[in-house]
Parts: C-alpha cells; sequence; structure tokens
C-alpha cells in the first residue's frame, strides 16, 4: 500500500525556488507547529520587504561598470604622462649628446696640449742640434784670430730661454728633461762667453758638446717626440 | 794664501780622469782653481766641482772671478740634485753681485726651477715662489706662475693671464690655466673677437667646436696633425699671423679648412 501525499502537510523533498515561495505566500498551508510558523513568518516578512524594495536594491548593488581606459580621466593622465616623459626622453638623449660630444671635447683639447707641449721639445731639441752643428763650421773670425760666435751666442740665449719654459712646463718623457738639463748647462757656457771667442775656449766647448754627445742625443730625442721611433 | 791650499789643487786637479780640455796653461791659482772646478763641472763630478768652487771663494774672496764661482758652485749644487742648498746658492750669489745681468736672470730662473721641485715639500720654496711671482722681471714671474700652478695655486693666476700677452709665454700659460681650470682671458685688441675651431672627425655624426680668443691665436696649430700643418704650409696659411688675419677680417670670415683623411679642420672669425 502506497501512501497518499497530504496536500496540506508541507512535504518536506526538494522543492524549486519558485514553489517555495508560493508556499511561504500560503501561510493556510504551514504547518500547525507555532514555533515553524512563527519562523515561517519571519521569513515571509524578510520576502516581502525585498520584494518590496528588490528593485531599488538591485540598481545599487548591481556591480559598477568596468572603467575602460577611454574614459576622461585616463586620456587626461596619457596626456599628462606623454607630455611629461616624452619631453623627458628627448632630454635624456640629448643630455647623453652633449656628454658624449662633452667627452670628445676634452679629448680634443687634450690632444691639442699634448701636440703643443711635445712640438715645443721637439722645436728645442731640433735647434739645439741645428746649433751644435753651426758651432762645428768654422765662423768668421773675430780680431786677433778670435772665432765669431755672436749668432751662435744668440741663439743659444733664445734657446735658454726656451728651455726655462719647457722646463717650467713639464716634460713629455723623463729622458727628454735629463737631455733638456745637459744642453742647457751647455748653452748656458756659450751664452755667458763673448761673442767672440778664443779658439781654445771654443774647442773646448766643441768638446764638452762631444764628450756628452750632445748632439746625438738631441736628434734622437727629436726623432723619438716625433714618433719616428727610438 | 796658506800652504795647504797649493796642496789642496794637484787633489783636486788629479782625480779628472778625462783629457784635460784646456789648452792654456793657467796663469794664476785663482785662475788655476777656476779652471780646475770647471774641469770637474764638465766631467759631470758635481760634488767634487761645487768643493772646488768653495774653496775658491773661501781663498780668494775678492778675486774677479768670484762671481762666476759663486755662480757656477750654485749650478753645480742644482745639477747634483741638492735643490735646497742651490736655492741658497743662487741667493747668495743675486745678494752679493746684483750687477750680475745675464748671470743674474739666469740664476732668478734656475733658482726658480729648484724651489718648484722642492715646492711639494717645502714651505720655503712655496714661500720663495710666492716671492718671485712680484719679481721685476716678467720672464721670472712667469717661471713661478707656471711652477705654483703644477700645484694649483691659485696665487699664479694673474702672473698667468698677465703671460698670454707674451709671445714666448703665451702658450705655456694658457696650458698652465687650463691644467688649473681656469679660463685663459686675453685682453688686448683682439678682445671681443673668437676663433671658431671646428673639428669633424670621419667617425663621428657631430662636428666638435672649440672657440678662441683670438690673442690666443697661437694655440691654433695644436688641433691640427702634422699632415694638416704641412697642408697648410702649402696653401699659404700662416699660422704665426693667424691672429692678424683674424683681426683685418670681417666675422664669419673661413680662415682656412684642411682635411688629412681623418678629420677636417675647419678655423671662422666669429
Amino acid at each position: 500500500m502506497t501512501a497518499t501525499p497530504d496536500p496540506q502537510r508541507f512535504d518536506p523533498s526538494p522543492l524549486d525556488e519558485a514553489r517555495l515561495f508560493d508556499l511561504l505566500e500560503q501561510p493556510e498551508t504551514w504547518p500547525e507547529d507555532p514555533a515553524l510558523q512563527a519562523e515561517l513568518a519571519g521569513l515571509l516578512e524578510l520576502h516581502l520587504a525585498l520584494g518590496h524594495h528588490g528593485p531599488a536594491l538591485a540598481t545599487e548593488l548591481a556591480p559598477a561598470p568596468r572603467a575602460r581606459w577611454t574614459t576622461s580621466w585616463s586620456l587626461a593622465a596619457a596626456a599628462v604622462l606623454l607630455i611629461s616623459l616624452v619631453p623627458a626622453a628627448f632630454t635624456v638623449r640629448r643630455l647623453q649628446t652633449l656628454r658624449i660630444q662633452a667627452q670628445d671635447t676634452v679629448r680634443l683639447e687634450q690632444l691639442a696640449q699634448k701636440r703643443t707641449q711635445d712640438r715645443a721639445w721637439i722645436a728645442f731639441f731640433q735647434q739645439s742640434t741645428t746649433l751644435l752643428q753651426d758651432f762645428e763650421q768654422n765662423p768668421a773670425l773675430c780680431k786677433k784670430g778670435e772665432e765669431d760666435r755672436r749668432q751662435e751666442r744668440e741663439m743659444a740665449m733664445a734657446l735658454l730661454e726656451a728651455s726655462h719654459q719647457l722646463a717650467a712646463q713639464g716634460a713629455p718623457l723623463k729622458e727628454a728633461e735629463v737631455i733638456r738639463a745637459s744642453l742647457h748647462t751647455w748653452l748656458s757656457e756659450v751664452a755667458f762667453e763673448d761673442s767672440c771667442l778664443s779658439p781654445e775656449r771654443a774647442k773646448e766647448l766643441r768638446q764638452w758638446a762631444a764628450t756628452h754627445n750632445l748632439e746625438s742625443q738631441a736628434e734622437h730625442m727629436e726623432r723619438r717626440l716625433r714618433g719616428d721611433g727610438a | 794664501m796658506n800652504l795647504a791650499f797649493w796642496m789642496v789643487i794637484p787633489a783636486l786637479v788629479m782625480p779628472v780622469a778625462l783629457e784635460p780640455l784646456s789648452i792654456v796653461a793657467p796663469d794664476t791659482p785663482v785662475e788655476a782653481l777656476f779652471r780646475q772646478a770647471r774641469d770637474l763641472r764638465y766631467a759631470q763630478r758635481w760634488f767634487e766641482a761645487t768643493q772646488a768652487y768653495r774653496t775658491l771663494l773661501r781663498e780668494f774672496p775678492g778675486s774677479s772671478r768670484a762671481a762666476d764661482a759663486r755662480y757656477w758652485l750654485a749650478s753645480s749644487l742644482e745639477q747634483d740634485q741638492r735643490w735646497d742648498e742651490a736655492a741658497e746658492a743662487y741667493t747668495d750669489f743675486l745678494a752679493r753681485h746684483p750687477d750680475q745681468r745675464l748671470l743674474g736672470k739666469e740664476a732668478r730662473l734656475n733658482r726658480v726651477r729648484c724651489w718648484g721641485i722642492r715646492q711639494w715639500d717645502s714651505p720655503g720654496a712655496v714661500a720663495g715662489l710666492a716671492s718671485a711671482l712680484a719679481d721685476d722681471r716678467e720672464e721670472v714671474r712667469i717661471a713661478a706662475a707656471l711652477q705654483l700652478a703644477k700645484r694649483g695655486d691659485i696665487r699664479a693666476l694673474p702672473v698667468l693671464q698677465a703671460g698670454l700677452r707674451v709671445d714666448g709665454s703665451s702658450e705655456s700659460c694658457r696650458l698652465a690655466l687650463l691644467s688649473m681650470g681656469a679660463e685663459p682671458k686675453a685682453a688686448g685688441p683682439a678682445q671681443g673677437r673668437f676663433l671658431v675651431i671646428r673639428v669633424k672627425e670621419r667617425d663621428k655624426t657631430e662636428a666638435l667646436t672649440v672657440r678662441l680668443a683670438v690673442s690666443l691665436a697661437r694655440a691654433v696649430g695644436g688641433y691640427l696633425s702634422d699632415e694638416q700643418l704641412v697642408q697648410a704650409k702649402k696653401k699659404g696659411v700662416d699660422l704665426e699671423r693667424l691672429m692678424d688675419q683674424a683681426l683685418n677680417a670681417p666675422k664669419g670670415t673661413e680662415l682656412f679648412s684642411l682635411d688629412d683623411g681623418k678629420s677636417t679642420v675647419t678655423v671662422t672669425v666669429e
């Protein structure tokens, strides 16, 4: 025998949501149990309240539409970024270019200074060589058979001044300074003598220059500074 | 003159191993000693040379060779790298022989060099260089300034700037000023005019530009390679007279352009 369901009784079997709400809205179908009736009455009250305020709540509780990048504030931010970043990028690039140019200019200045210094030293050694060679030549004679060394003496005085300048500037090579000092001493001897030299004194000066290889040292240093090899 | 002195002379003479340079025999003891000291100096026996000169000055303080002996004593001390003693000896020479024009100038310049070498270790040397900045000889002032510039002493700056106008020193002074981070400021007729040197190197996209006061035209040569200098000569560009050309040329004039295959250097007046 199969039991017939009582339509008055609450069927606890799973019901769909619409059927449950229908049952809730029909208190006459509620069970007799007062506790259950009280609980269902509370639920009905809540249900009715939700039904009344639902549309408004639905609108308010609905998730906000996702912001798109095309909205106005995004555009403004992008514009600000463009305005600030693009010039900044150009500035950075320009600064890099300027820095490279400044480094190149410093290199150029240093090269120019080095050339100037080296050429001054080369000229000194070259002119000293020429003077030493001239001193080997037989010059015109002064009175009493003395050698006329006026030109050589003037040249020696000019080279002495140059020698002082070079010493003050500093030498490109240590060896250059040593040879300059040797030449300086010889130049002093020539410069401090009279323009007319006794043959003996002239011979002494030639001999001294030869003993210390002044001419070959000056030539050697000139070539070295020119970069023609040692 | 005492007997001991006469016994010293052979002792001084004998150690000189080189062939005697003098041919004429000395005629007086002073000359003999002076010649002996010189031979020692020529043989680069500096210490013995200084002894010989000191002996001469002690034994013959009033001789006609005293000035020379004092100068060469100082010079021998300098050659022997006894810088402080050398500077003192030059000072002694200058004090006792203020009438020596040529030797005096040389002594002042040599003393500046000695001070220059000692300036990092000796306050006296720095004081000496500072006092030399007020020397009545321009070349001495400039030499002292160049020495002080090595230590970055700013007291050198006014003298170095003034030295830019001196033909023989302008380049040294310019380099010294640059090494001190100071801008060379040349006054005179060239003021307000500049030489603009544009250097375009092959491997660079942009040319480098250097501006020089026209009065510093002498420095242009440093920006030219050896080959460009040869070219300049062939083209008749007189670098020594560049300042005159720049003064007489209208602004914007290109004075020359030289190319050595690695770079092109163009100089214009602005």
